[in-house]
Order: C-alpha cells, then structure tokens, then sequence
C-alpha cells in the first residue's frame, strides 16, 4: 500500500512509537509502516508498508535490532481496533455453565443487535468509511488469514494481494450488517473472497458479488452506503435498510460518537 | 396457478406484493428458535396472523434445514417471514445434500409423501394456505414458503393440504423482485415486544445495547460506568436509554397491515440507586471481558495473540523515548523494572465487594428476567472468580519465575560482560607484544636490508683485498727479485763504490728498499689481520659489515694503494738502478777495456788482480 514517508530523519524519533520485535508475529498485517533505524545513515527506513507483514525469515534478519518503530499513525487506528475486539467478543460469547446448568444462551437476534451497535463507531459523517479501516477491522474479528495464502497472494501481485484483502474485509462488515453474526462463518467469508472462491450457494455468492461491484479494486478510496441504492437485488435492499438504520441512530446521537479518521492528511498515511 | 410476483426466484418478496415488509434473519443453529418465533409472532400479534402456523412453519422448516440431529447447520439457513395485506409468508431455504423435485407435487397431492422430507413437507403443507417448494440444481438449494392467509385461523379452517406450488430453478434465476422493507429481528424492539428488558434504574435496556455497551473498549468502561452512575434519573440524557431507537422509527413507516406492538410495553420506570446500576455493570463488564477473553478457547484462539502487531496495538505500543540514544540500555529499562506480584487480597476483596453490591441490587430487582440474568451473572462470577485466582496464581509464578530469569540472565550477562573485558586486555596486551614483534621485525628488515648491501659490499672488499693481497705477494715477489739484483749489484759494484758517484745513491736506494720491505712486511700483518676479522665474522654468521669496518677496509686500501704506489716508485727507480747499473757495467767494460789497452803499452801492471777485482 502506497504511503509517503519512505525514510523519516533521525530527528522523527520522538515522535515514533517502538515496538519490541519479540511482539511482531509472522504473517501479521501491519496496520502502518514498520521502520528501522539505520545507524549509518542516520535515518529510519520502511521496511514495511501498511497491510503487508513479515515473513519468518525477515524478522529473524531483523533480530539483532531487536526494536521495530512505527508513526503515531499505529495509535490513532486502535479505535478502530477496539471495534473489532468488542464485535468479536460478542460474536464469541457463549454462556457458562452455572450450577452445573447452561445459563440461557443469547438469542441470535439479540447478538445481531448488538453487533450493530457496537459497530457504530465504524462509521463516518453520511455513513461512509475507508476501506483501510475495514481491513483493521475485520483483521480484529476474523482469524489470520493462511500464511501459504497470503505469501502466494503477495508474490502472485502486491496490487491483487491489497485488492483481494480489502475485499474480504468488506464482505466480512457487510456479512455482520446483514446479520450473519458467526465466526466461523465470517472467517468462511473473509478467507473465500480474499482467495477469490465462487461458491455456488446463491447467498454468499451474491454477497461476493456485491462486494466486487462496490470496491472494485484497492484504489476506492471510500465505501458510502449509498453505493447501494443503485443495487436492485434483495441483498442489496437489506443492506440499505439496516444502513437506514445506522443512518438514523447516527442522526439521533447528540454528540457523534465515529471515529474521524483518515488515511490521508497530516496524521494519516498519505500527505497531500 | 397462483399470481406471483416472481416464481423461479428465492426470497418470500416474489410471492407477496410490493408494499410487503420482509423480516430477515440468519440462523446459526436451532438455539432460542422459540424466542425468534416469539419474536415474530409478537410482532404480528396485532396483524391477525395464525401464530400456531406460523410457530409450525418455522419449526417444521428447521427440522428440515437440520441435516440428523446437529443443532448446528452445516450451511446457514436463511429466513424470510414477509407480510403484507393479505398473507404471511414463512420462507426458509438452506443448502441441501441433494433433492429430487421428481413427482414430490404428485405424490404430496395425492397424500402418498415418500422418505423424511417429503414427510416433513406434507405436515408442513397441512399448516400451510399455501406452500411454495423452490429447488435450484446447481447450488442444490431448496426453499420452502409456507403461506397463509391473515385473518383467518388454521384450526377454523377445516385442516386438510394446502395448494402446493413446486418450482425447479434454472441456473440464471430471475431478476429478484423488490419488497417495500426489509427488517433485520435484531432490529426489532425485540425487549419491548418479547417483554423481557432488564429494568434497570428505570429504564428498559435491550440485551443488545446492554452488551454493545459492555464490550466497547474495557479503557472507556469506567468512564461509562462513572457516567452512568453520576446521571441525574429523571433528566439524564446521556444514560443509555433504549426504549426509542430503531423499532420506533420502522414502526412509524407504513405498514398496510399493521402490526404495531409497543404502545403499552414496558411498565413504568422504577428508580433505584445509580450506584447500584453502575455496580452491576461494572460486574458484568468484568464477567464479560472474562468471558469474552476465554471463549475460544486454544483451538481457534485471539486474533489478538495470533495476530501480534498486526492485531493488538495499545498494549504492545511504547513510546520512543525522546532524547537519544534509541537503542541505549536506557531505552529498554522499562523491561527490565521488577514485575510486581498481583495482590490476590484485593482480588477477593473485590469480589466480596461485587457479592455484597449484587445482593442489594437483587433485592431491588423486581423483573424475573433480570433476576434470571443476574443469577447467571454470579454463578458466572463464580466460576471466573476461581479461574481468575487460578490464574493470579499461575501469574504470579510466572512473573517470579520471569523475575528469576531476568536476573539470572543479568548475572550472566554480566559474567559474559567481565569475561570479554578480560579477554579485551588480553587481546589489547597481546596487541602490544604484536606491535613491538612487529617493530623488532621491522627493525631486522632494514638490518637484513643493510646487511643485503654490506654483503655486496664485503664481495668487493674481498676481492680488492685478495687483489691487493696478491698486489702485495708480486711486489713481495719483485722486492724479492731486487733485493737479489741490489745484492748482485753490490757485489759488482763494491770496487766501483768509491770510484762510481752513484754508488751513494745506491745505498739510499737500499734504505728506501729496506724501509718498503718493512712497510709491505706491515701490510701482510695488517692483511693477515683483516683476514681473521673477516673469517671471524663468517663464523658467527653475523653479517654486521659495519660502517668502521668498512672504513678499515678503506683504509687498509688506501694504504695499499699507496704502497703500491711507492712500489712504483720503487720500481721505477730500480729500473733506474739497473739502467744505471747497465751504464756502471759498461763503463766499467769501457774501462776494462781501457785498462786492457793501457795494460800492454806500460807493461807494469798486473791484470789478474784487476780481472780479480
């Protein structure tokens, strides 16, 4: 993914943010560029770039740096982050046995509710977000996706691979706002379409259509949800109402409770 | 046939008109399918529906959608009850193993239904006005729309087989006709329909926004809570209020047949201490973020702990200390701080705090499902109560054993540190002796350079010196030879010396010669010297041609050179002599001669004595 500080001047230290190396995991999605210090030079270098992760053999390279920096950018995006926990905590709620008797379990239409509420955060100013963002999202909810996948992907064609993982994160938020509200259906989801599997059944195979019609390629910039209204199927429509929803609930909040966010201005990923 | 919107599509919209409202809903698995039916039919209540049908219908669709006995789907089964007008539809389709449409509409029609499904699908037909089965080849799906006419009963009717419609679907379906709403249950006001809200501070909060709540960010849980708790009751706007929201706006569209519900839900709001309120969120935050944190168990685990970076920030993230060095042993010292032992007293402290709050919430909790919910809660804090001990346990041992080995690697670290300071001066000491060795053989370098010269040096004195020796032997030899000639030559001239002028000459020639002979006697003894200095030095294989050396040698040349001069002079002046001599003898012929001649004319003298002398 494309960003625009490649190297940062030593004097950019400040305002950086190390990581100890121990806590990168192999294959993990970067949510923002990853840097190391090179001494000679007197400079941090990306060695990183958002959405892309690191292969085993790189960070045993990386090793005897011990320490990884990051912009602030990582921080601002935990919000987002923080989203996804709570949706996947509520997908993963499962009721405890109490005195030897299962507690009375959550009703899917209860879980479905809540899962809409606690994404409301996720949504901008008319209902609309960042593709980027999505990723960070879904990325939280879902189980990692294959390394063999993902290394195959990225070697096959960097564009493809950002393509293939926005995509798979838009099918998962529009899953979740359809109501699909299980996990293991989600991490079905999220891998089939970052693989690019056309399943026969009608309604995962309409929903990936939908996705590839609303966010094409990775350079969409922004998903509004009035990107549906020109959709004439029945998938469609029920994503627009449960939208109409959100939009109302939006409207309703005295004070906005979305996460202004961007990955592009001064504190985002892209400047200019 | 009947008049369908769209027959060889799926969706209950196609079999209802255009200003239909269509309820959606996934289902997982057959888990609280009674409180979605509940749902429904409480949603319906006041359209006139026949709840005994539609409860049928969707219990007799998900027997069907259930593959054995698994009360979770393999495929999740999709369910759409549209109303409008005149019907309510109950559709649910799911994937199949495989269905052969084949003769189902003869054999249902006639009552003569062959294996489980078709069973299932003639009971089903029997609670039905109407039932449309859609079965699409390709993608193996099958749809069952049960339909049935508001306003009127299925028991008032005399309980016989509906009309069945059967529909095999082409690969390319056709296009999906449009529903005038399409409502997702949880976007229900399932807490005001179901009656079942927790009422809490006198508000009615749904289960959804109650858990929406307690699983944002645990950071922004006190806030919350403190917000909660400090809200004035009768003002509060910023409590978490559930009673409007989505429900009321779907309510408010238009329904043709309308099905409102919520006009007299809920009883009237009942006060209770905030504190309490915030207490009991604050122990079902807890018991949820517990919870949540220990679902999934190892086998699909946190993406969290999977995920690392790319996953968990907040806790990862440390901010890069300003002033520099960044990798100076400064910058990491926050690991190296000493882990404090988590206080296990506080913990049950806290809980028994938790158990004395929920008691005097329970005594002001008056709705049986909050009752329910909390009973849950605390057997639920129970068990995470001792798990939370247990894992206090087990972190505190890791932290110590974590502690341990820190310290243990500092002291290694350590011992490693001492050992490469010494193995440092041993190498900056042997870096000395390098030094000097290699200043040493610097220094016999240039002395094997000079002595490389001086060798050369020595071959040319050598020869000079053997030439000069040699020089020196002729001359001996030529002194030799002279001294005889002088001696001859004294012999023959002793009667001639008074009479000859250069008889004197003779004798300082003599002396010169004797003086050459000791000088040339001297240089043999200064060259046998040489010779032994030159020998010695080959024996001790030292090649120290020195300067004073060179110099003797110089000198011992110079001599030479000037004895050999000499010799020449001497030599010329014996050539001299011996000219001279030449001219004695013949003189001395001449005057023989004369003698001879004056011998005969006087007559008086005696010529042997002469010839004698």
């Amino acid at each position: 993914m494309d960003f625009s500080d490649k190297k940062l001047p030593r004097e950019e230290a400040p305002h950086l943010v190390r990581i100890s190396l121990d806590r990168i995991q192999p294959h993990a999605l970067m949510v923002a560029p990853a840097y190391v210090l090179l001494k000679q030079n007197q400079k941090f270098i990306a060695v990183k770039g958002p959405l892309d992760f690191f292969l085993p053999a790189e960070l045993e390279r990386l090793r005897d740096r011990e320490s990884l920096y990051f912009t602030k950018f990582i921080e601002s995006v935990s919000p987002i982050q923080d989203v996804g926990k709570s949706v996947r905590a509520i997908l993963s709620f499962r009721p405890q046995l109490v005195r030897g008797v299962e507690m009375e379990p959550l009703a899917s239409f209860e879980r479905s509710d809540a899962v809409i509420r606690a994404m409301r955060p996720l949504w901008g100013h008319g209902v609309s977000v960042e593709p980027f963002f999505l990723c960070v999202f879904a990325d939280q909810i879902c189980n990692p996706l294959p390394a063999a996948h993902l290394e195959s992907m990225r070697d096959r064609s960097v564009e493809a691979f950002e393509t293939a993982l926005l995509q798979s994160s838009w099918a998962v938020t529009l899953a979740l706002v359809m109501g699909m509200c299980d996990l293991h259906y989600l991490n079905r989801i999220r891998r089939e379409v970052f693989e690019g599997v056309q399943p026969n059944q009608n309604d995962r195979r309409g929903l990936y259509d939908l996705v590839q019609r609303t966010l094409p390629s990775s350079s969409t910039s922004l998903l509004r949800m009035d990107a549906f209204d020109g959709h004439e199927g029945r998938m469609g429509e029920k994503i627009k109402h449960r939208m109409t929803r959100i939009r109302k609930e939006a409207m309703e909040k005295a004070a906005p409770d979305h996460i202004d966010l961007s990955i592009h201005g001064e504190k985002g990923l892209i400047r200019g | 046939m009947a008049d369908f919107r769209s027959r060889r599509s799926f969706g209950v919209a196609g079999v209802l008109s255009e200003k239909c409202h269509v309820f959606y809903h996934t289902l997982f698995h057959t888990k609280q399918l009674g409180r979605i039916t509940d749902l429904l039919v409480s949603r319906f209540k006041q359209a006139r529906t026949d709840e005994f049908g539609v409860r049928m219908a969707m219990t007799l669709g998900c027997f069907q959608g259930v593959h054995g006995d698994q009360e979770v789907f393999s495929e999740p089964l999709f369910m759409e009850v549209g109303i409008d007008s005149a019907w309510i539809a109950v559709g649910l389709s799911f994937d199949t193993q495989g269905f052969d449409l084949t003769g189902i509409e003869t054999r249902l029609k006639q009552g003569a239904p062959q294996g489980r499904v078709e069973n299932i699908l003639w009971s089903l037909l029997h609670c039905s006005d109407q039932m449309i089965v859609r079965y699409q080849e390709n993608s193996k799906r099958l749809e069952i729309i049960s339909m049935q006419k508001i306003g009127q009963a299925v028991l008032e009717n005399t309980f016989g087989p509906g009309t069945l419609h059967v529909f095999a679907l082409e690969k390319n379906l056709e296009a999906e006709v449009k529903a005038g709403a399409y409502v997702e249950l949880g976007d229900l006001d399932y807490a005001k329909l179901l009656q079942d809200e927790v009422e809490l501070l006198g508000k009615k909060v749904p289960a959804g926004e109650f858990l929406a709540q307690v699983a944002e960010n645990p950071t922004r849980r006190d806030e919350m809570i403190h917000r909660i708790e400090g809200a004035s009751l009768a003002t509060s706007l910023e409590s978490i209020v559930i009673d409007g929201g989505p429900s009321q706006s779907l309510n408010q569209e238009t329904l043709t047949i309308s099905a409102t519900e919520s006009d007299d839900a809920g009883p009237s709001p009942k006060e209770s201490s905030p504190s309490v309120f915030g207490r009991l969120r604050s122990i079902v935050g807890k018991m949820f973020e517990t919870a949540s944190q220990s679902i999934d168990g190892p086998s699909e685990g946190s993406p969290e702990e999977k995920h690392g970076i790319g996953i968990s920030t907040t806790e990862a993230l440390e901010e890069a200390p300003a002033d520099y060095p960044l990798d100076s042993p400064s910058a990491h010292a926050s690991t190296d701080a000493p882990a404090e032992p988590i206080a296990s007293d506080e913990l049950q402290e806290g809980f028994e705090s938790i158990e004395m709050n929920v008691k005097k919430v329970r005594s002001e909790i008056e709705s049986p499902r909050a009752q329910k919910i909390l009973d849950g809660m605390m057997g639920d804090l129970t068990v995470q109560k001792s798990k939370l001990r247990e894992l206090t346990r087990n972190l505190n041992l890791v932290m110590s054993q974590r502690e341990l080995a820190i310290k243990s690697e500092r002291q290694a670290m350590q011992e490693t540190l001492r050992r490469n300071e010494l193995i440092l001066r041993q190498r900056e000491s042997a870096l000395a002796k390098a030094k000097e060795q290699i200043g040493t053989l610097s220094n016999n370098m240039d002395r094997l350079k000079a002595t490389a010269s001086s060798a050369q040096n020595e071959a040319q004195l050598k020869r000079k010196f053997d030439h000069a020796v040699d020089k020196a032997q002729s001359l001996a030899l030529e002194n030799e030879a002279l001294k005889k000639k002088v001696e001859s030559l004294r012999v023959a001239g002793a009667g001639q010396k008074e009479k000859t002028g250069a008889q004197s000459e003779l004798l300082a020639i003599k002396e010169k010669y004797a003086r050459s002979i000791r000088q040339v006697e001297e240089l043999k003894k200064q060259n046998a010297n040489m010779m032994e200095k030159i020998s010695s030095d080959r024996v001790r294989n030292t090649v120290t041609a020195t300067d004073a050396t060179k110099g003797k040698m110089d000198q011992v040349m110079r001599i030479a050179n000037e004895k050999m001069r000499e010799a020449d002079v001497y030599k010329a002046q014996v050539l001299k002599m011996e000219q001279e001599e030449l001219k004695l003898k013949r003189k001395i012929q001449e005057l023989r001669t004369q003698i001879k001649q004056m011998g005969p004319k006087s007559g008086s003298g005696d010529p042997g004595k002469d010839n004698a002398a």
